[in-house]
Parts: C-alpha cells; structure tokens; sequence
C-alpha cells in the first residue's frame, strides 16, 4: 500500500495527500478487548495498580467504565432485546475511541492549535501545546478527549502516528484476531463497508448501517452496525455542541455558566502566552525539521523519515513545509483570536 | 484436533458446542471468521449468551450437563431422515459388525454393571462394567454361547476377544518370555446395515428415544430451534459440504464429559465430517502447551505418547505379559512393542537389555489406586501423602472443592511449589479454614520458574504443531528453567541413592537423564529433543520418523508420535534446521478445486504424528481412492500409475491399494468406532443427570452415570440438598484473564479490562429475589460461599419443567487472594469432588447451590 502515515499521489508532480481511515466491523468483533490491551501497551498507558482502585461496572463486561486520559480506547457491551435482525435477542460490541472527524470539534474549539488535523484523516492534541483546559472535549460531539492531570493535558486516541509513519497499521488494527478492524484509504475501507452492509441486509439485519460515511462531513473511523446506531447508544446526528469556541456568542445563560471556567482558563493561558508554535524550517541536506534555536523539533520527526518517496528533495521540502505552515498559521489564528 | 485451526476456513457449518472460542480460543476465531466471511453458519450450543453466541447465527440456550441428549437427538434426525452415506458407513465404520446376543442397554444400563469396591479409602467408583457382553460377534463363535469368557478382562485397551496365537516372536526377530501375540479377528457384518444386532441398527435404537419433543423437555430447547439447527448441522452430510465440531471444557466438565464428546464424533463420523478439509472433531486446546502436556503423558496411568501404564492388577508383571495385553491383532497398534521397547531404551539406555525385558520392572505400575486429581486430595485428606510438588499448577484455585484442598494440604509434612507467580497454591497456609496460619505445620518451599521468553523449547499447538521457540531475555535472577531444576533434583536424588542405598535404588539410578545435560551443568532442551524424536543406539543417528523404530532394543525414542521433529543429522544443535523449527509458509492447492490453498502449510513446523496434517484423511476418497469432494481431497489414488497421490501426508500405509489399506488405522478394526467397547460407562453415550441436579432423567430412571466418580469427603448428596440448594451452578471463562489468574491478575493493563469477579444469573432470578443489578451477592452451599457483584442478564435463560422454573448462577472461576494488582473470592469453593467415569475430569459445570444478597 505504500506508506501508511502519507500517501502521496502524484498528481501532475504535485505531492496529494490522500485520507486514511479505520474500519471497525462490529459484526466481526468479538469483544476480546486485544485492542484495548494493545492501545495502552503501545502508547504507554499505566493503569491502577491496587485492588482499591478498581471498581465493578454494571453489565460486568464494559471496562474501564469510561474512557479517560489514560484510556483511549474501550468496547462497549450491550444486551438488546429484539433488534431488527434475524436474531431475537443479541448482545451488541461497538468500539468507543476518536472518531477522526474531518470536521472536528475539537479543533474548532482548541484554544491553543494543540488539536490539529495531522494532513492524513487523523485529529491529534499536541502535547506540547495542549495547556488541558479541555475544550476540545466540550467540542467534541462525543466527549472524547479527557483530561489527564498527571501532565496537564488532554488525550485521546491519535490513530498511532508513530507506527504509521513506520508504516505499520495502528496497534489495535495490528492485533485484532478475527479482522474486525482494518486500516487504509478511505475510500477503500467505504467501499469494503458498503459491501458489507449490503450482506448484512441480505442476512436479514435490516437496519444494517455505516456510522461515519457523513457524519461530521465523515468520519476516519467507519463503524459498520448489525442495527441502527441508536441501538449502540450512538448519536444518529452529531453535532458540535453549542459552545463550540469560546470566540463564538452563546446564550447569556450559556456564558454565565461557562464564565467561570473560561476565567480559569484565560489564567492558565496566560502562564502559556509567551508560548508560540516555533517557526520550523527544513533541511533537505541533513534530512532534519529544526525549530529557530536549532532544536530539532520532534512532531516532525516521522514524517520526516517516511512520507516522501526518497531522492526528491524538492517535494520532500514542499510538503512539509505545506504541512508546519498551515499547523503554524491556524495556531496563530486562533490564540489570537481566541485571546482576544 | 483432528483437523488444523488453519484448514477451518473450509468448513460450511460450525459448530460449538461446550465451547467458546472467541472467548477462550481468541486465536482460533481469525479462521472461523473467515469461514463465516466465505458463507458458513455458525451454531453455538451453551447455557449462556457467550461472546461466541453474540457471533453466531443461532445460539441454543442448553440447560447445563445435557450435551449427549442435545446430540442423540441429532443423530436421530440425521438417521430418520437418512442423512448418511451407507456405503460411507458400511466401509468407513464399524456399522456393519454385529455385536454379541447377549449385549443389552435397558432404563439407562448396559449389560454387565456390577459393584465394587471403592479403590480410594474415602469413596470414588462403586460400580464398573464387566464388558464381555459388549463384543463383537466373531467368525466361528458359537452364537449360543456368547463371548469367550476373556473379553472382559482388558477392558480399557483396545483388544477385547483376544484370541492367543503362542506367538512370542517380534518383528526383529527376537522372542520375549510370556509374550503370546493376538490373532487377528473375523467379525460378522452385514453391509446392509439392516440385521437388528448390526451397530447401525442398534444405535438406531439406541437414539429412539431422543426426539424433539424429548430433546426439548431434557435440554430446555424449543422444537422449532432444534429443528432448525438439526437441519443445518446435519446438512453437512453431503459430500460436497464439511461441518466441524469445535468443543472444550464445556463438554469435559461433567460426569459424562467423555461420553459427551463421544457422542460428537459418532455425530460427525456419521455425517462424514472426519477426515476432509472444514470437518473434524475439533478440541480447542486452553493452554498454549496443553497438547504437548498430553502427548507427554499428562493423564494419570499414562506414560508419553499415549501408551498405558503397565497394570498389575491385570497380571502384565513382565515385558512380554504386557506387550500381549497392549499390542493390536490388525492395523498400525500391530507395532507397539516398537515403541515400548525403544521408549524403555530410551529412559534407561545400557542397562535396559533382553535379558531384563529392557527394564521393564523399573517402569512405574498402575496400581489401579486412582491416582487422578480428586483422588490425590482425598489420599492426602486421609494422611496418606507426606510430600507434594505443585509444578506449574495452582490446585488450590484451580482444582474443585478449594476448602477441602487447602485443608489436605494442610496435612502433609512439605510441599514445593514451582511457578512464576507467589500464587495461592504458595501461600495457601494463610487461608486455611478454621486453622490460623502458624498452627500450619506444613513446610512450603517456592520455587520460581522462568516464562517461555527467557528459556528454549518446543511447545505443541492445538493442531498438534510442534514449533520451536527461542530464548529472548534472561531469566530474573533466581528463577530458574524447569528443566534445570528437575535436573538437578534427579542428580541429587541420585546420588543420595548411590551413597546411601535405600529401598528400590534402580528406577531412579538406572535412568539417564546425565544426557540432557550440556557441558556448562544445564539441562539442554535440543539433547531432549535427541533423545524424544529417537536415534539409532549404536550411531546416534536421529531417526526420519516412527516407521525405522525397531523392537531389539537397537533404537530408543522418548515418545514415538514425535519422531521426525527434530530429525536433520547434518545440523544437530540447531532447532532452526529442523522440522520442528521450519518456518516455511507454502500451501498445498488441490488440483480441481477452487485454487485455494488447503491451509495446511506442511513446512510451518512438524505436526505429530509424520506431519500429517489432517487426520483419518482416507475418508476424503471413496473405498476406491476417488475423492469424495474433488478439489478437497487430501489423497487420492492414481489408477494409472497405481499409486497414491498425497496433498497431506497420507494416514494409511500407502503401499497397498485403496482396498486394502485401513480406513481408521489406529483401532483393532481398522474403521471407526460408532460402538466402542473401550468406554468404561457403555459403548454408546447415554444422557444422565449431573450427581447433584434438581431435575430427574427422563430418558431413564438410572439418574446419573452409575460409574461416576463420587468422592464422600466432601459432599453430601440427598433429597434435602436439593431443597436447601435449588440452583443450578454452572461456570465459564473469560478473555480477559488466564486460567487461575495468576498471570493477568498481576497485570494491570490485563487486570484493568475485567477487574472484578462476578456471577451471572437470570433476570427472573434476580425478580425473583430482589438482586438487583451490582448488587454484592453470596454463592454458597454446604462446601462453601463466596461474594462477587452480580450480573443480571439476559443471557441466561431458566429452564421450566412443568410450569416451574429452575435458574442457573453462572460465574468465572479466574480470581483469588494472591495477587498483587487484583483479587477476588476463589469460585471452586463451592465445586465438588464428583469425576466422570472414564476420565475422573471433576464436575466443575453442574451442582447446586444458593444465592443472597449480602447482609441479608
Ligand atoms: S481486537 Fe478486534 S475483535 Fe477484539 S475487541 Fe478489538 S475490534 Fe473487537
Ligand atoms: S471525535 Fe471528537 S475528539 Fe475525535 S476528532 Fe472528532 S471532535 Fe475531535
Ligand atoms: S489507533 Fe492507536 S491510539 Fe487509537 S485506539 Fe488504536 S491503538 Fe489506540
């Protein structure tokens, strides 16, 4: 497939990045959790490690019993009785994670540009520029970035740009048994969708959809569902909620009640107001992104190794600059519109 | 596995019954997926909703324990609506013979029950078949006079109605004392299928009984669901389509766990589902190496590669004794003594000679004690046992009946513990009932183990794949390679022999384990793989597989069925070079068929037994070698060249025509088995009630298995303990941990998935009492009692019987105390010490016991 973090297509000469997403079958999901397991292994994440810590989740089988700042990543069980479908009763799996929304409501409500669109399909939270004052997550038409207070900030599942720029699929499209997820162009993985559903209704499971084909102006995760996605607890139309930035007018009742946060937050900005995105430049000859000091600077460090087809300096350079300018100017943007 | 995870992909029906592989066989569930994309429906028979029954077509909702009248009532239906090919059967199976006049099944019995006494001091079998009735009729039996009087006397090999020839000449050549050769048999059959005393007919009778309004009262299945799954399942009767049997501990279980999947292999050997690509009987193996464990005699009374201990209560006192009783009068068991004689060649090397049988009276004797799980519990309950060694296993969490454990543990002078983990078998002095841990007056010794990443060796896979791996990282300090430390206690035991003498020194001293050892002192895992694949005793050369063992003592193998897996003489010391370590990823594609592979991929190690990779795969071809389902056959003759073409390796002696070669060669008769006189509790499987059970049989008035196994240490069984306790228990496992936990509980990123115990129980239940969903419970009936959260669910249904209802509490059994990140209350508190009676497998998945809500 080529590589899996950017796929240039050339067209006319001109680098193109095409869009990449997930497929999240859950008629093929088993619910064995290896996917969960294997977001935290490979991002890190500690989990408690006391007996207290722990508690019983009604239902008994959906763990931790929410996502946090530490958790990106969990299925959710659900017992439904008389679904429209062959089977009279059934115990339902959906995948709960960031849905990579090509209009994302994180982003619009980031004070910082710490959520960005990373250029591929993905929406990441820069931890560098993330001061944790989580509107992304009041953005977000899900609630799904979450606050982590060991380092200040806000996570959430950034579909492995590591492993991608290595071109390897994210962890859990890696580690999935039965090929309840898969990873590749969107449109490829709309079309395998499409299909699919298609089965499912000749099986008999009417309702049988695609969650994420338009949603949010589409989705990068698509969630093929036996029914409907209100039977998965699903938004059938999600929106970004009312307080999408804090720029934009809200009810006076609305802003009262976010006053006082929004205090909070203009503080905690102000602690981070000498904070700019550094202006980086590229190096072809050492095959380096640089911030101004000299540093190199890490963000860019994968693309830099894997995005661009080797010996072709010039669109080396090209596109990654194409990418840092439009990360930089949308920051500057908003911080100063948001500051203001 | 008769077949391989890979090959499932071609089946058009799965399916699971005491089983749950997405759950427990995660791995497995990649290939059934794909034989659900390529169109093939998948059944799931279980109590309970399981992650399994969330991905099939259809889920039965069982009652617990009444697999075999589930499946006597698909027989029937394949039977009545002759779903078999008789030509298929009268050639394949052992349909055709006609069994012995005096053969009788009446309300639940068979022929020939009679009392003994109990082998364990405190209870077990008190009844047992004398099987001479269950024979076959034999040309030149006077049919007055039914069996020869003898047949009953090996009644768990395979050689009933031996007939001796005075032969005590082997293969090689050379005479053993008391050997007498068997003779081969002459059955009477009737390839009709119609004579009333054919095994046809009489299974036919025998399944009478099971129709879908019996099959409804029994297992609580509505009529229209069975028979709609009956059709489906039996479908795969045609040549043109496979069904494979996926099943694990949900069948083994119970007191009729060995019957239980017997009665599956008569279902799958009836609608031709053995032997051919997508079919088989498939057991999922739990444990990464539990195939290899059983090949290397796991089992109570067995030694490595599937061979019986000698038994003296039998009269085998010597070699030739015993090689009469264990080798077959027709096809491949002809060759045992090979076998035998090079596995005693093999343990005991130059003091193993003709002159004392090889060493034969320094092979340990079956007693006939009971040696099993349960057993070993009550002897040492009784004071019978001094020391204990718990070797990678925590019986107290893991073994039924946990408080009686910890209380015969507590009566022995010492015990080694060898594992990872400080599990609760380490520390089970802490928690024993009504004694506080120092009046605890047994010695505990820990030995740490190291995992599979810091030593080498091979572990054997569910589809009988033998595969290398490699050492990554060293050891922890302190921990040490299993073999080394069984090593360095056989040279210490030794030596204290050799220095002191003492009663019996030869077993122990003439047995040669000095050849594992390399020359740093360490056990060396590829000298072992020397010495199990098998070398010539002379040369040292590494066998190319079982057919060059000889019977004079000229070639010694440690377990015949592995012979060949580490056979390259031209790289010895690399495991890479050899078949066991290959890591080829080529396919066989069948010519006429589809082009897609087998999925049988011969050069990814070794499967036991020659790299076959299916067995029994002459059913994939007709009685004249033309394959049954073309582009699916895994052999087939080649009428022009007169020979046979193999697509695995072939499982018949390939040197003879279709006619001729034996269709099942591992049994006496060379066909499959549909009536087997081997079983202990009948030669067809018949539905019986668990021990402890609210509901009476209605297939019988024999409630449950005359022969189960019923311990009196710890239970109390009458008419009151169905009042007392009117539940049903049953239990389960669950992905997210492992076995008794000890590894995934000492994990948090495992531990975090599925962080408390739980039991599962009908939402009707719950009404019932006033449980509410979360609410902290207790399980608990005269053994013990447990507290967990509860789930009320819908996944469990109640069984109704006349308008009243019986509830099952289902929980997982994979918590206890000792662990460092999460601990819950150890489930097999409340499991008896009931055993099946062919296997002794403790009755983990049906007893009573009650529920309440804590405090109340
Ligand atoms: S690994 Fe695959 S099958 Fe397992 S829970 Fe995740 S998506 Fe489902
Ligand atoms: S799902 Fe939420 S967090 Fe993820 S990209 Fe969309 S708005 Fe952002
Ligand atoms: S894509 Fe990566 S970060 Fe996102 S859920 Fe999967 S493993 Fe976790």
């Amino acid at each position: 497939m080529g590589n899996l973090y950017h796929a240039p297509d050339v067209v006319n000469d001109v680098a193109v990045n095409q869009d990449f997403a997930m497929l999240y079958d859950s008629s093929y999901c088993m619910g064995c959790k290896a996917c969960q397991v294997a977001c935290k292994q490979t991002n890190m994440l500690p989990a408690p490690m006391k007996d207290e810590e722990y508690e019983f989740n009604l239902g008994g089988y959906t763990y931790p019993p929410e996502n946090s700042g530490d958790n990106y990543l969990r299925m959710v069980f659900t017992e439904v009785d008389n679904p429209n479908g062959p089977k009279p009763f059934d115990w339902i799996i959906r995948r709960e994670s960031c849905n990579h929304c090509t209009r994302a409501g994180c982003v619009e409500a980031c004070p910082t540009g710490a959520c960005h669109y990373v250029g591929n399909g993905s929406v990441d939270i820069d931890p560098h520029l993330c001061i944790g004052c989580k509107f992304c997550s009041t953005g977000c038409p899900w609630s799904v970035p979450k606050y982590r207070e060991r380092d200040n900030i806000n996570a959430k599942c950034w579909f492995c740009q590591d492993r991608l720029s290595q071109d390897e699929e994210p962890a859990c499209v890696k580690t999935c048994f039965p090929d309840a997820l898969d990873w590749g162009y969107r449109s490829t993985m709309l079309t395998k969708a499409q299909k699919r559903v298609e089965q499912l209704k000749s099986e008999g499971y009417e309702d049988a959809c695609i969650y994420g084909e338009h949603e949010m102006e589409g989705l990068h995760l698509l969630q093929v569902l036996k029914y409907k996605p209100e039977v998965y607890g699903l938004n059938p139309n999600p929106s970004i909620p009312l307080m999408k930035t804090i720029g934009e007018a809200m009810t006076p009742v609305a802003l009262a009640g976010v006053l006082g946060t929004l205090a909070f937050v203009s503080m905690s900005y102000k602690n981070n107001k000498n904070y700019k995105k550094p202006k980086l430049h590229y190096d072809p000859k050492t095959d380096e992104t640089y911030t101004q000091d000299g540093e190199i600077w890490f963000k860019d460090e994968f693309k830099r190794k894997h995005s661009i087809e080797p010996g072709d300096e010039h669109k080396e350079q090209k596109l990654v600059e194409k990418g840092s300018d439009q990360t930089v100017v949308k920051t500057q943007d908003k911080s100063d519109e948001e500051v203001k | 596995m008769t077949n391989q995870l890979m090959d499932m992909k071609h089946a058009d029906v799965i399916l699971v019954e005491g089983g749950n592989p997405a759950e427990n066989h995660p791995a497995s569930f990649k290939h059934i997926s794909e034989a659900k994309r390529r169109g093939a429906k998948l059944i799931t028979i279980d109590p309970r909703f399981s992650r399994t029954a969330a991905m099939s077509d259809m889920w039965l909702a069982i009652r617990p324990g009444t697999d075999i009248a589930m499946i006597s009532g698909f027989i029937k239906y394949l039977i009545d609506n002759e779903r078999y090919d008789k030509e298929y059967l009268a050639y394949f199976t052992n349909a055709s013979f006609l069994i012995n006049k005096d053969f009788d099944f009446k309300d639940g019995v068979y022929s020939g029950l009679t009392e003994i006494e109990p082998t364990n001091g405190n209870g077990g079998r008190t009844f047992k078949y004398d099987k001479s009735s269950w024979a076959y009729e034999l040309v030149g039996d006077n049919a007055e006079s039914s069996g020869d009087g003898t047949a009953g006397m090996s009644n768990t090999i395979t050689n009933e109605q031996k007939k001796p020839t005075g032969n005590n000449t082997l293969s090689s050549g050379i005479q053993i004392e008391n050997l007498n050769l068997p003779a081969k048999r002459e059955f009477v059959k009737d390839e009709t299928l119609e004579h009333p005393r054919c095994v046809f007919q009489l299974l036919k009778k025998h399944v009478e009984r099971f129709t879908p309004e019996m099959v409804e009262k029994i297992t609580g299945v509505s009529q229209e669901q069975f028979l709609k799954a009956a059709d489906i399942v039996t479908s795969t009767y045609s040549a043109d389509k496979a069904g494979g049997f996926m099943y694990a501990m949900g069948l083994c279980h119970h007191t009729v766990g060995a019957q239980s999947i017997r009665a599956a292999c008569i279902m799958q050997t009836l609608l031709h589902n053995i032997g051919v690509p997508g079919g088989g009987m498939n057991a999922m193996r739990g444990e990464c190496n539990v195939q290899g464990a059983t090949d290397f005699a796991l089992l109570a009374g067995e030694l490595p590669g599937y061979t019986k201990l000698p038994n003296t209560s039998r009269g085998e006192n010597s070699l030739g004794e015993y090689l009469s009783k264990h080798t077959a009068n027709n096809g491949y068991y002809m060759n045992r003594p090979k076998f035998i004689i090079s596995m005693l060649k093999e343990w005991y090397g130059e003091h193993a000679t003709l002159e004392n049988d090889f060493g034969f009276d320094w092979w340990p004797k079956d007693d006939k004690k009971d040696h099993t799980h349960i057993s070993i519990f009550e002897w040492m309950m009784q004071g019978n046992l001094e020391g204990f060694f718990a070797w990678g296993q925590n019986p107290v969490i893991g073994g039924p009946n946990s408080n009686f454990t910890l209380k015969a543990l507590s009566k022995l002078k010492w015990m080694v513990n060898v594992d990872l983990w400080y599990t609760d078998t380490a520390t089970w002095w802490k928690h024993v009932p009504d004694t506080p841990p120092e009046e605890v007056m047994t010695e505990v010794f820990v030995l740490p183990a190291c995992n599979h990443f810091e030593k080498q060796g091979s572990i054997t896979n569910t589809g009988r794949s033998i595969q290398w791996r490699y050492k990554a990282v060293d050891p922890l300090s302190g921990a040490h390679d299993d073999g080394d430390m069984l090593v360095e206690l056989w040279c210490n035991l030794r030596d204290l022999y050799k220095a002191h003498g003492g009663v019996c020194p030869e077993p122990l001293v003439n047995l040669e384990l000095d050849k594992f050892i390399d020359n740093s002192g360490k056990f060396s895992p590829i000298k072992a793989a020397w010495g199990i694949n098998g070398y010539e005793v002379e040369s040292g050369r590494l066998l190319q597989g079982f057919g060059e063992l000889k019977d004079d003592g000229s070639t010694a193998c440690g377990n015949w069925i592995y012979s060949g897996y580490f056979c390259n003489n031209d790289d010895k010391w690399n495991p890479a070079a050899q078949p066991t370590g290959s890591r080829g990823t080529r396919d066989i594609v069948v010519p006429g068929g589809d082009g897609d592979g087998l999925g049988i991929y011969p050069d990814w190690a070794f499967s036991w037994p020659l790299n076959r990779r299916i067995l029994y795969n002459r059913a994939s071809c007709d009685p004249s070698g033309k394959p049954y389902n073309p582009g699916r056959q895994l052999v087939e003759w080649d009428e022009a060249n007169q020979k046979w073409i193999q697509y695995d390796v072939a499982d018949f002696p390939v040197n003879k025509k279709p006619d001729e070669t034996w269709p099942f060669m591992m049994t006496d008769e060379t066909v499959a088995r549909l009536f087997s006189p081997t079983m202990a509790d009948g030669p067809f499987p018949e539905h019986y009630e668990a021990i402890e059970c609210p509901i009476p049989n209605m297939a019988s008035s024999q409630h449950s298995n005359p022969i189960a196994l019923v311990y009196k240490g710890s239970s109390k069984t009458d008419a009151q303990t169905v009042e007392k306790y009117p539940l049903i228990s049953s239990d389960f496992h669950l992905v997210e941990h492992w076995q008794t936990g000890s590894e995934t509980r000492n994990q948090p990123w495992l531990a975090q998935i599925m962080p408390r115990f739980f039991c599962e129980i009908p939402t009707e239940l719950a009404e019932e009492r006033g449980i509410e969903n979360g609410d902290m419970v207790e399980v608990f009936n005269e053994r013990g009692s447990i507290k967990m959260n509860v789930v009320v669910t819908k996944r469990i249904k109640p069984y109704v019987l006349d308008g009243k209802s019986y509830y099952t509490v289902s929980m997982p059994f994979h918590w206890g105390w000792s662990a460092d990140v999460i601990k819950g209350d150890v489930r097999n508190m409340v499991t008896p010490h009931y055993g099946d009676g062919n296997s002794s497998t403790p009755e983990f998945k049906t007893f009573l016991c009650d529920i309440r809500k804590v405090g109340e």
